[in-house]
């Protein structure tokens, strides 16, 4: 008996320990949960529908897809140029090819995408990790393969991306904060119009299906802009605009559409003005769609600075202008955003330099510029490493399967319910609420996992400690051998 | 019988000893303890996981040569065998092997494998490491439920995923544990070879090494050799693939699974490869859908089928000359596809090795917060890469070719050996032909 009650005491002493185990496991889960989660939900009521994040069922943010889609598909770009670089005998591109590649891969598994992109990305996936070898094993003949397979992806994902989801999207209401990326891809493709129309005019046949089709994009973005209930007056004037520009494109008529474009850059040229306007006047949210936004248009920004200083310094004086203007759309950009923690310390670098910038850039002399752009330069390469090194694989703007994403339908009540009250998570956060509930899922999901072993454990150890002596005699005694040469 | 390894004094002592293979364990288990924490708690990004870098670079690649060189020697030191060995140590029931398990435990294996690889393309296990930490996790219950509740290692024996692999590809490897025969029919030591005693558990794998035939089970864990009081076990190594050639009592679970191995090769192949890229979009075009789960299993049947469908025609062909049906056919002549088999599948995971292999070692340094720059991961040269798998594949068929030979021979007679035989061979060569064109392409990185 003696023997027996210290046995017991014995599994019970375990079967404590397992119990614990298992609590501690559940709370381990629980407790990866970002404190910030609770933050913004406390703060959901203060900071209300302005700056809103548009989560929709599957935790799909319209605004993230938007800006991860346009990073991805500039990145492609460059990546495409880089191997063509390096084709023509640029050794150094193959370095810059590898981390736009990178890049592309980050932005790719940190977005959550909706079902009808699903495809798309699926093969622009594929095709970035069968350029990895290429690229890795320095295999030219492969990289322009692979640049070429990439290119088709990226096309694909353009086309799906205009044709299937943001026309899904579209009447949906959208927050204010959304404003910036679809801003940046409007401005994109007005230009891209406006350059496809005036080199179809110089004879370019090519570029007219070119222009017709980002004139259908710019369409399509108009109804999307719309819907954030900011930039009415020239985004109204734009509208109005295009048709004329639209129906020349339709009948050919290169010298109309060249003339109807005049009013229409003008009214986008307000667009840009009222747009950075705005940008001043407004305080960003630090949902990642923010961020992400605020990065492209910073990064595209010092790009154009550079460039048009460095065309100054050729002796094209109207550049400077255009370079000041630039400067000040920096500083709108730097002043205006609420920036992610893992990239605070690059944009204070940058927005010191910048600050130290632009009253030499005011008056400058190539000699000034040229240092002065430098820093500029230098600390917008710790952005960009801080971007997409530190800060979008932790933000994980994206975590869930985009499952779901197809019932975002205007029509569908759920989605509608979800976009027009605001769930929990989309006052003001929406991604970042997302990305914590993502981490507390992650939680529990191991916590789940401890317990159910914990559980399982704890349940083997008491039918242990229950089973009868008999049995515990039998399982001594030796087995039946086999009559093969296994116990089967 | 060759040489006796255990005839080296200083072999048995190793193995006898309590270090094996509990020295081997402790390490894969200190190994796996980092990468479950990399995966789950580690970078997102694969390309910067060293857990993913260890799983699908560096492990992955190297367990189907393990298998053929030292057989399942790495069940006895896989940490979820560990586990389970632990969970049974401290809570185990003991309780029998459900009788569903041993008759239909190959076939969940088959399912399982086939299930995972599955789910691997649709959710992307190997280029998550979440996915891939979700992975081990639902392997570690499992084993912990197996561990529990039923004896000896049921898990690895009936359940792993693994294991049916690993069954399949030790059956061609260099190493056979036997007992001998002379020495064991003298024996009154109640079998503890198999039952244990004082010196050590009894056979983890309910092996019972004086009727083993096949090395499919064993791990060579010596647990018989530290319990067997006469000395009678016996571990020596044979030509590769021998085994296939008298498989006395073949299972056709056993060769389906053999078969249905040539498919996934092809999968995994066809799914790294530039051409995936236009294959989808034509499948897409067919089906009229653009989502990837649908048109990936469609693909995914299709490769299974494939290797199937040819080896039913084969059978049907064969059937006309031994006068066997298509099952036996199958069920005789699928052993004999192994060879192809891990030679696909050592071709293909040896790309990643040694076009990636790097990356285990940049991994490793960013782990420890070092800033690695962006050179090349490749260990070889990729063309040197694509000669070691033309080399691999053309020994293989050559291995395959050769069990059939000898299978027929053993199984038939002069006369009705030839046609069975031609039509074999003409298998063995169209997979062949696949497995080559395959290898011409390019092909995509894990990491």
């Amino acid at each position: 008996m003696r023997l027996l009650g210290n046995h017991v005491q014995r599994r019970s002493s375990l079967i404590l320990a397992i119990v614990l185990l298992a609590l501690l496991a559940t709370a381990c889960g629980a407790s990866t949960t970002d404190p910030a989660a609770i933050d913004h939900g406390t703060m959901a009521g203060m900071d209300h529908t302005t700056m809103a994040g548009t989560t929709l069922p599957g935790d799909v943010s319209i605004e993230t897809v938007h800006a991860s889609y346009l990073d991805i598909a500039s990145n492609i770009n460059d990546l495409r140029s880089r191997v063509a670089q390096w084709q023509a005998g640029d050794e150094s591109s193959i370095n810059i090819a590898k981390e736009k590649l990178e890049r592309i891969e980050i932005l790719l598994s940190s977005t959550t995408w909706p079902t009808s992109l699903g495809g798309a990305v699926a093969k622009t996936r594929q095709a970035v990790s069968s350029m990895n070898p290429a690229l890795n094993g320095t295999n030219l003949q492969a990289a322009v393969v692979m640049a070429k397979v990439l290119g088709d992806a990226a096309h694909d994902m353009t086309h799906d991306f205009y044709g299937a989801w943001l026309t899904q999207v579209t009447g949906q209401p959208l927050p204010a904060m959304a404003t910036h990326i679809i801003y940046l891809d409007l401005s994109a493709n007005i230009n891209d119009l406006k350059s496809r129309v005036s080199a179809w005019e110089k004879g370019d046949e090519a570029s007219l299906a070119v222009a017709k089709e980002k004139a259908e994009r710019i369409q399509v973005l108009i109804q999307v802009a719309t819907a954030t209930g900011t930039l009415t007056k020239p985004l109204s004037a734009i509208q109005q605009r295009l048709p004329a520009v639209s129906t020349a494109l339709e009948r050919k008529d290169v010298t109309v559409a060249t003339a109807a474009l005049k009013p229409f850059s003008d009214a986008s040229h307000d667009l840009t003005h009222d747009f950075y306007a705005w940008l001043g006047t407004t305080a960003g949210s630090s949902d990642p769609a923010c961020a992400q936004a605020a990065y492209i248009d910073l990064s595209g920004n010092i790009t154009d600075l550079k460039a048009r200083m460095t065309a100054w310094e050729q002796g094209d004086t109207s550049s400077l202008n255009i370079a000041q203007e630039k400067m000040e759309r920096i500083q709108a950009v730097l002043a205006h955003t609420n920036w992610p923690v893992p990239m605070a310390a690059a944009v204070g670098k940058t927005t010191a330099a910048v600050q130290a910038a632009a009253p030499v850039l005011a008056k400058p002399t190539p000699a000034t510029s040229a240092a002065a752009l430098k820093t500029v330069s230098d600390s917008m390469h710790d952005v960009t490493h801080a971007f997409y090194n530190d800060y979008l694989p932790q933000a994980k703007v994206a975590m869930h399967t985009p499952a779901g994403a197809e019932a975002q339908q205007p029509g569908v009540p759920a989605a509608v319910d979800d976009l027009t009250t605001g769930h929990s998570g989309s006052h003001g956060h929406a991604a970042e609420a997302a990305a914590a509930s993502d981490d507390a899922s992650k939680g529990w999901i191991l916590g789940g996992f401890g317990a159910v072993n914990a559980m399982v454990i704890g349940t083997a150890a008491v039918l242990k400690t229950r089973k009868p002596a008999r049995s515990r005699a039998r399982k001594a005694a030796p087995q039946a051998i086999p009559s093969g040469g296994s116990a089967e | 019988m060759s040489t006796n390894l255990l005839q080296n004094r200083s072999l048995r002592r190793f193995l006898t000893s309590g270090l094996y293979p509990a020295v081997f364990q402790a390490v894969t288990a200190a190994v796996f303890v980092v990468i479950m924490f990399q995966l789950v708690l580690g970078p997102a990004a694969a390309h910067s996981n060293f857990g993913t870098a260890m799983t699908w670079v560096l492990w992955w690649p190297l367990i189907p040569i393990i298998f053929v060189v030292l057989g399942r020697f790495w069940c006895a030191i896989c940490p979820f065998g560990t586990l389970s060995d632990l969970v049974q140590k401290y809570v185990g029931n003991n309780r029998p092997v459900p009788e569903f398990l041993k008759k239909y435990g190959i076939w969940i294996i088959d399912a399982l494998f086939i299930l995972i690889t599955w789910a691997d393309h649709v959710w992307g296990i190997v280029e998550s490491p979440w996915g891939s930490g979700m992975l081990l996790l639902g392997l570690t219950t499992g084993v912990v439920v197996s561990g529990a509740f039923w004896q000896r290692r049921t898990w690895c024996r009936y359940l792993c995923f693994l294991g049916g692999l690993a069954g399949n590809y030790a059956r061609a490897g260099m190493i056979a544990l036997r007992a001998d025969p002379a020495v064991c029919a003298k024996c009154k030591s109640r079998a503890v070879c198999f039952n244990g005693n004082e010196k050590g558990p009894g056979c983890p794998m309910f092996e019972f090494p004086r009727l083993m035939e096949s090395n499919a089970s064993c791990n060579l864990c010596a647990a018989c050799v530290k319990t067997c009081p006469n000395d009678a076990i016996q571990i020596t190594l044979r030509p590769p693939t021998k085994e296939l050639w008298f498989v006395r009592k073949p299972k056709f679970e056993e060769a389906f699974l053999a078969i249905v191995i040539m498919g996934i090769v092809f999968v995994q192949n066809v799914t790294m490869l530039e051409v995936w890229n236009s294959l989808l979009q034509q499948l897409q075009q067919i089906t009229r859908t653009d989502n990837y789960a649908v048109n990936f299993t469609i693909t995914f049947i299709i490769a299974m089928g494939l290797p199937v469908t040819l080896f039913g025609l084969a059978a049907l062909v064969a059937r006309r000359f031994n006068d066997e049906s298509v099952v036996v056919n199958l069920t005789k002549f699928g052993y004999a596809i192994i060879p192809l088999d891990i030679a696909g599948h050592i071709a293909h995971n040896l790309y990643h090795l040694l076009a990636e292999g790097k990356a285990v070692g940049f991994t490793a340094l960013e782990m420890f917060g070092q800033q690695v720059d962006t050179a090349s991961a490749a260990l070889v040269p990729i063309p040197a890469i694509q000669v070691m798998q033309y080399g691999l594949i053309v020994l293989g068929a050559l291995a395959s070719l050769y069990a059939v030979y000898a299978i027929s021979k053993n199984h038939y007679g002069q006369r009705r050996q030839r046609g069975a035989l031609i039509s074999y061979a003409a298998l063995v060569a169209v997979l062949f032909g696949i497995n080559v064109w395959l290898f011409t392409l390019p092909m995509a990185m894990r990491m």
